[in-house]
């Protein structure tokens, strides 16, 4: 593969040239209900050559691995077609060359599990669910695992081999009393375990047990509230609200976002700190080489409340007089890397949870997060349950918790920050443009927040 | 094709291959960014046996023999079916194949995204436009043990324009992404001034209570609100008892004015097609016809489980709709604006997706949304949520159907007024 790839590269005409040569091997499993709704196994195999040519890129990707060279010269031909529009020369930040090989250092593999085992371990969780509760009417269980072969050579005379993992999986349960239906799900992931998989007994009945007992709880009233996040929904926040804001190919080009993130800039209370690893081993996101060869990091982009870096690619990075920090990525290689996020987290803080409930008189307390969306400014996140605060104390559960806002905002108002910091590797993964879902994972404390709106009737 | 060879005693399969080409010219920041192109080569085997389903699915070129391989080693513990494949049957095909998008010059994709950035830009210097227009070559073939033997091919055309201005700390941001088979169905003078409107009107923000007003929602953001009609209408959630609409064919369930359609074989339909996944041919039929209940949409699995016929909507994961149409009503959109007192228009919403389809509440953050005082759009509505229970707005609330159907992804739309509809303001 070496060979083949770095001969192709020595015909290149480009200012620089990359190849991605990919094989993946997947297993899909799903459970809904009493039965299994899916078994599957796939093999996605492909390539991709990347041309930067003056101030153009091209890119052409492909299943079959013949005339390569006839490949090369379509990407340059797109690279010089723009380049003849928008005069002009891309630089990347220097790189120098790495010639390394990457394995998996496994503390269980997921492909020395039989197909067999994995689907009893599946099925086991799926009956515990189903009989935890009378209210329990449906499942949702689905895992995965990946196995890649990477291979990467560029013109700077880089040729990277490296092994990626990716296993993940949602034990999701479903109560209903005929009117309502309410949900809960333990959720894990890993990129060296199977074991990931394993001991969510206790966790499953846990959640089964909470969605039933959602359907009595009341909506909860629309309206400004204090409000405490969970660890995984001030994941979900720090993620889908500060992270995307931060990736640098949005910023660079745009000189308002621009002034927004601005290396400076002050967000959020004097002890808040953001960062982005790629080195939180075993956790989704994380290896030791992003999609354009560079070594990945750990990148700090909010620290002390002040805007301290951005999330990089070559281009981008040298665009930006900056460093690339390993963020450029693809989910496979039908896609060119753009700059995403790795392990994204929150740092802990000074506070316990009791200091954090003490002085709301009226506050709800988001706990778990379905899923969110931003649009740069404003933000829309769904808890999976949530509980009033009253008094400073946990008062009664509500349900149908959706915290709205807007991002610059919402991070001025934090006022605490837990101690209690934790990763969390969810099954489901990050889009950005057209590439979704791309593994990333989530770490952060407790957080409390003033003046957060959650809607509902009011 | 060849499924005969890969097929073993006792075994029922179809292979299916979707081969696609496509090209990409990207605009970010108002400048050429990139030009993609990419090939992919895509087959699924399915294999039944003993009455479990196996699935395999392989990009790699020569590699059926490992196909196969995959597909029988999930046999064992694959999902229990009981449908049996259909034979071949007559096909009407549809008009989707445009030979001028396939043949259409790399420098036309460029030179019309330039045009529609420049008549930007004229607007206001600082708007940031992104667009991406993408040709596909698509060729769908499916064979199956069972006698059925065909192929298609579509042409489509994909666009993304999205605008952004920011003036201090007011982002406004406005996009639409039409997808259709012929490259001159997409009205790009057209999309650019609607799209430059709503930015203009976006500009100065005024401030609204929470409360209860008619809402204004525009092709673009009813398909938001119709997931839940769609969500009930899908066969695998009746089989699985998630929709309330399981038992009641026939029955009222929307108001007189509401019909929605499945429309599998429209000239020009996005999502038209000959057959579908499964080799089901693919037609057109009501699903809710003035209020009542028709027809779900299923599956060959889904069919047999209600012993019903399969309604040529069989998708890669269980039923999928072709082009979904609502009927357009009497009222047009200036007529609908200027009906409203005191009312709200809803151009963008943000995680309506979000909650329980079945229960058919949704909530959402207006990402864009509008004021509107004595029939005319006064400014933007910031921080504002909206709420409604689908059920309860699409049976009893409905206070008007646009008469200019527009599509919005694979759905054919009119505008449609609701009122009263649940508003929730942050301050």
């Amino acid at each position: 593969m070496q060979l083949k790839m770095q001969d192709l590269l020595s015909l290149s005409k480009s200012n620089y040239c990359d190849i991605r040569i990919e094989e993946t091997e997947v297993t899909f499993i799903s459970f809904r209900g009493r039965e299994i709704e899916k078994m599957e196994r796939k093999i996605q195999f492909g390539g991709c050559i990347r041309s930067l040519i003056g101030n153009g890129w091209g890119f052409v990707s492909f299943n079959h691995l013949d005339d390569l060279e006839k490949k090369l010269r379509l990407a340059e031909e797109q690279a010089s077609t723009i380049n003849r529009v928008k005069n002009g020369s891309t630089t990347l930040a220097p790189a120098e060359p790495i010639e390394d090989e990457v394995f998996t250092k496994y503390l269980e593999d997921p492909r020395k599990i039989t197909l067999k085992e994995k689907a009893e371990l599946l099925e086991h969780y799926n009956q515990l669910i189903l009989k935890a509760d009378p209210r329990i009417t449906s499942t949702r269980i689905v895992y995965f695992d990946k196995h890649t072969n990477w291979y990467f050579a560029n013109s700077d005379g880089s040729f990277i081999y490296q092994e990626k993992t990716d296993i993940g999986g949602n034990l999701g349960a479903t109560a209903s009393d005929g009117q309502d239906r309410t949900y809960d799900a333990v959720s894990f992931g890993s990129t060296n375990d199977f074991g990931t998989a394993r001991g969510h007994d206790e966790a499953v009945i846990a959640a089964a047990q909470r969605a039933a007992d959602q359907l009595t709880a009341p909506t909860v009233k629309g309206g400004e509230y204090t409000v405490i996040l969970d660890p995984e929904m001030a994941g979900l926040f720090v993620h889908e609200a500060f992270g995307h804001l931060s990736e640098a190919d949005e910023i660079y080009e745009d000189k308002n976002l621009l002034k927004l993130m601005q290396l400076g800039t002050r967000y959020g209370p004097s002890f808040l700190n953001i960062y982005d690893s790629g080195r939180e081993w075993g956790n989704r996101g994380c290896m030791q080489y992003d999609d354009e060869g560079t070594p990945t990091e750990k990148t700090y982009l909010i620290k002390g409340g002040e805007v301290v870096g951005h999330l990089h690619s070559r281009e981008s990075a040298a665009k930006m007089e900056a460093r690339p920090t390993g963020n450029a990525r693809a989910i496979n290689y039908r896609f060119p890397p753009i700059c995403r996020m790795r392990s994204t987290c929150i740092e802990a803080g000074p506070d316990t949870f009791e200091e954090m409930l003490s002085g709301i008189d009226l506050g709800v307390y988001a706990i778990g997060g379905i899923g969110g969306e931003t649009n740069g400014e404003l933000f829309t996140f769904t808890a999976t349950r949530g509980q009033m605060i009253r008094n400073g104390r946990l008062a009664e559960p509500v349900k149908n918790v959706t915290l709205t806002g807007n991002v610059f905002h919402t991070l001025d108002n934090i006022d605490r920050i837990g101690k209690d910091f934790v990763i969390l590797n969810n099954a489901g993964g990050c889009g950005k443009f057209e590439q979704s879902p791309l593994p990333t994972s989530e770490g952060s404390p407790h957080i409390r927040v003033q003046n957060v709106v959650i809607g509902g009737e009011s | 094709m060849q499924l005969k060879k890969m097929l073993q005693a006792g075994e029922q399969g179809d292979l299916y291959r979707k081969q696609s080409s496509h090209t990409t010219v990207q605009f970010a920041n108002n400048r050429l960014k990139k030009i993609n192109s990419g090939e992919t080569n895509r087959e699924v085997l399915r294999l039944i046996k003993n009455g479990r389903i196996g699935i395999g699915e392989n990009t790699k070129p020569n590699n059926r023999e490992y196909l196969s391989k995959m597909a029988r080693e999930t046999l064992d513990y694959g999902p229990r079916v009981d449908f049996a494949f259909p034979a071949q049957t007559r096909l009407k095909k549809p008009e989707i194949w445009d030979e001028e998008l396939v043949n259409l010059p790399l420098e036309e994709l460029i030179q019309t995204a330039q045009d529609f950035i420049n008549k930007a830009t004229q607007y206001h210097p600082d708007i940031q436009a992104e667009v991406s227009i993408q040709k596909e070559k698509n060729f769908f073939e499916l064979e199956n043990s069972a006698g059925f033997s065909s192929s298609f091919r579509q042409s489509q055309v994909k666009v993304l324009f999205a605008l952004r201005l920011i003036e201090g700390k007011n982002l406004l941001v406005n996009y639409s992404f039409p997808q259709r088979t012929h490259w001159r169905d997409i009205d790009w003078e057209n999309d650019c001034e609607n799209l430059l409107r709503e930015i203009d009107w976006g500009r100065t923000n005024v401030p609204l209570r929470s409360g209860n007003y008619p809402v204004l929602f525009i092709p673009e953001t009813l398909a938001d609100i119709l997931h839940p009609v769609e969500a009930c209408l899908n066969g695998q959630a009746v089989v699985r008892g998630l929709s309330p609409w399981e038992n009641r064919l026939g029955e009222q369930v929307f108001s007189s004015e509401f019909s929605l359609s499945n429309q599998g074989i429209l000239d020009r339909g996005p999502a038209s097609k000959p057959f579908d996944r499964e080799g089901v041919a693919c037609s057109s039929f009501p699903l809710i016809e003035k209020g009542r209940l028709k027809n779900y949409v299923l599956d060959l699995e889904t069919a047999h489980k209600l012993d019903l016929s399969p309604t040529g909507t069989g998708g890669e994961n269980g039923p999928d709709f072709n082009n979904l149409v609502m009927e357009p009503g009497n009222n047009s959109f200036s007529e609908m604006l200027e009906s409203i007192d005191e009312g709200l228009l809803i151009a963008g919403t943000m995680g309506a997706w979000a909650g329980n389809p079945y229960g058919g509440q949704v909530s959402g953050n207006i990402s864009l949304g509008y004021k509107i005082k004595n029939g005319r759009i006064e400014g933007r509505v910031k921080d504002a949520m909206f709420s409604l229970n689908i059920f309860q707005a699409f049976k009893e609330r409905i206070s008007a159907i646009g008469s200019e159907q527009k599509w919005a992804d694979n759905m054919l739309l009119p505008p449609v007024l609701i009122n009263p509809v649940n508003i929730s303001i942050k301050g």
